[in-house]
């Protein structure tokens, strides 16, 4: 069960922790760290910085800064969504890509690339006098580099962190090559591997430890484990299903003993029935199997009301045949025993009144 | 005419050294009624599982109409030639009076109507009314029950009947016509009936009285 639950991990800025202008606030070493643990899965983390510009080829003087350089490696995370399925209020952005290009841009490896795949907001395009496919002067820190625009977008994204501007979106892979290691991020979300999801002690202390250590980023921060699943509902149902474990040969065998004493026990009662039959003339031999025929006539009858309940209910498994077969073996066995042991008295020792 | 014969018979209970019947020789005839008393633990009703092949003397012999209980299928002979009646009448519960008298001739093969007509027949014979047949024991009176416990020891055509206290339940008035029944049973189709009780005036009604002392058995 363990296996079967996602776990995330947030960094978020600290209650008591100061103020800053810059979208990005989380420190890139933080991140790197947090990923280098071998508890994450998948870094969802935003980088964003506001030290950036764009401009048309051979119109610097159009440089255009007003807008956050947001890092990403897919788009499942920029517009927030609640549980039920309502979205946050903006988070309503829609991209619309150049042919051939589409959300795994943003997850691509490019190796050493030319010119950088960029998303702007229709707004920007229509600012920067431009179209889909433009190249476009980016100048990113102290560098300046291509970039293409290959998709753009309308409406508002929620789940960049809070931006200066508008967003402009490019793969996180070139964004850390670009700013290496004066990158910044606004959203540091992890998904962490489900097969560790029970040493998840031990990333929260290494996790804070790391924010204690961390002397690099803006804001003082905050671990957040979404694990409530776990604790709530999954530890606790896996302790029961362990006690169960333990409990269930138990119960079969109690199963199996109380089948017999209760077989026993009704057959005790058939004494003097059993007596009157051998005092007509009945053989003993024959009087047993008669009175164990019934009672495991019963037997059979009962077991398979209680399987067939089970069945309606959709409860069918092998180990409830096993249990089955293991209750009628024991009332077999206690069915034996007590026809022998009503027939071995002597029938005038029953069938007298005792004075 | 059945005849019962012990001959010498004595009765140990296993791990004792004390014989609880001693020397038992005795001839019980066809056509009459026995009767055996004697006081509680004298012996009766151990001689009683004897003659029924319920159980097997340490020594001596049993015979009926001789041939030895030794060699006999005593099931058989339970089934056909020797049936018991006892103080608590010890009908099935769940059977009606028919039933009841019905259920041995049924065990010895005879087909469900040919032994539920036999049965009515007999049912009639011992007193009981006609209405009372379909009704289950606990809605028959103490003395219709022992009736109808004398009626179905009598389904199988046995020719020897062993009443253990048969009216020990029953008040005087029913004890006398249960046992009158008895003796006009025994005189009427010769059948031998031994009854073991310690109601001396009953005891009187029968035709041959023997007691029973500390294990021995002579005439009264």
């Amino acid at each position: 069960m363990y296996r079967n639950v996602s776990v995330e991990a947030e960094l978020l800025r600290s209650v008591s922790g100061g103020y800053t202008t810059q979208p990005g606030f989380i420190s890139g070493a933080t991140v790197d760290a947090m990923v280098a643990t071998g508890f994450v899965k998948e870094n969802r983390s935003v980088a964003a910085t506001t030290d950036a510009g764009l401009s048309k080829i051979g119109d610097q003087g159009s440089l255009f800064t007003n807008f956050t350089l947001c890092g990403i490696t897919n788009t499942d995370m920029v517009n927030q969504e609640l549980s039920s399925g309502m979205t946050v209020t903006g988070g309503d952005g829609v991209i619309t890509y150049l042919s051939g290009w589409n959300d795994s841009m943003f997850g691509k490896d490019y190796g050493n690339a030319e010119w950088y795949p960029i998303v702007v907001s229709e707004t920007m395009l229509e600012r920067l006098n431009a179209d889909l496919d433009d190249q476009l002067i980016l100048s990113a820190g102290s560098r300046a580099v291509t970039a293409r625009i290959k998709g753009s977008y309308t409406g508002q994204f929620n789940g960049l962190g809070h931006l200066n501007g508008e967003a402009v979106l490019m793969p996180r892979s070139l964004m850390q090559e670009l700013y290496e290691g004066d990158l910044y991020y606004s959203v540091a979300d992890f998904v962490l591997d489900p097969a560790l999801n029970r040493n998840l002690d031990t990333f929260r202390t290494e996790a804070e430890q790391m924010i204690q250590d961390d002397t690099k980023s803006l804001l003082p921060l905050n671990l957040v484990i979404w694990d409530e699943e776990l604790r709530m509902v999954v530890q606790p149902m896996e302790k029961n299903l362990t006690l169960m474990q333990v409990l269930y040969p138990i119960a079969q065998t109690v199963a199996f003993f109380a089948a017999g004493v209760v077989a026993l026990l009704l057959l005790l009662q058939e004494a003097k029935t059993a007596a009157i039959l051998r005092v007509l003339g009945i053989p003993t031999r024959t009087v047993q199997r008669m009175l164990g025929r019934e009672l495991l006539i019963l037997g059979v009858v009962g077991v398979s009301m209680g399987i067939l309940v089970a069945l309606l209910l959709g409860k069918w498994s092998t180990q409830l045949l096993l249990c089955a077969v293991i209750y009628f073996l024991g009332l077999a066995v206690g069915t034996i025993v007590g026809c022998m042991a009503i027939t071995k008295k002597k029938p005038l020792e029953l069938l007298q009144v005792k004075e | 005419m059945s005849a019962l014969t012990l001959q010498d018979v004595c009765y140990r209970y296993k791990n004792t050294d004390r014989d609880v019947l001693h020397s038992i020789s005795c001839q019980f005839e066809g056509g009459t009624v026995y009767a055996i008393v004697g006081p509680s633990g004298s012996g009766k009703s151990t001689l009683l599982s004897l003659m029924a092949g319920l159980d097997t003397p340490t020594h001596g012999e049993l015979t009926l109409d001789q041939e030895s209980y030794k060699t006999m299928d005593l099931d058989q002979t339970r089934r056909e030639k020797l049936s018991m009646i006892f103080q608590a009448f010890q009908l099935f519960p769940l059977l009606t009076a028919v039933e009841n008298v019905s259920f041995p001739m049924e065990t010895n093969g005879v087909s469900k109507r040919d032994a539920h007509r036999r049965a009515a027949e007999l049912l009639q014979e011992v007193g009981i009314e006609v209405e009372k047949h379909r009704r289950y024991p606990a809605n028959l009176s103490g003395g219709e029950q022992q009736r109808v416990a004398i009626a179905r020891a009598l389904s199988t055509g046995a020719g020897i009947l062993l009443a253990d206290e048969p009216t020990g339940n029953l008040d005087e008035a029913n004890s006398i016509q249960v046992m009158d029944l008895l003796l006009h049973l025994s005189h009427a189709s010769g059948r031998c009936v031994i009854v073991v009780t310690h109601d001396l005036e009953l005891a009187s009604r029968a035709d041959k009285i023997l007691s029973m002392r500390d294990g021995t058995l002579s005439d009264a």
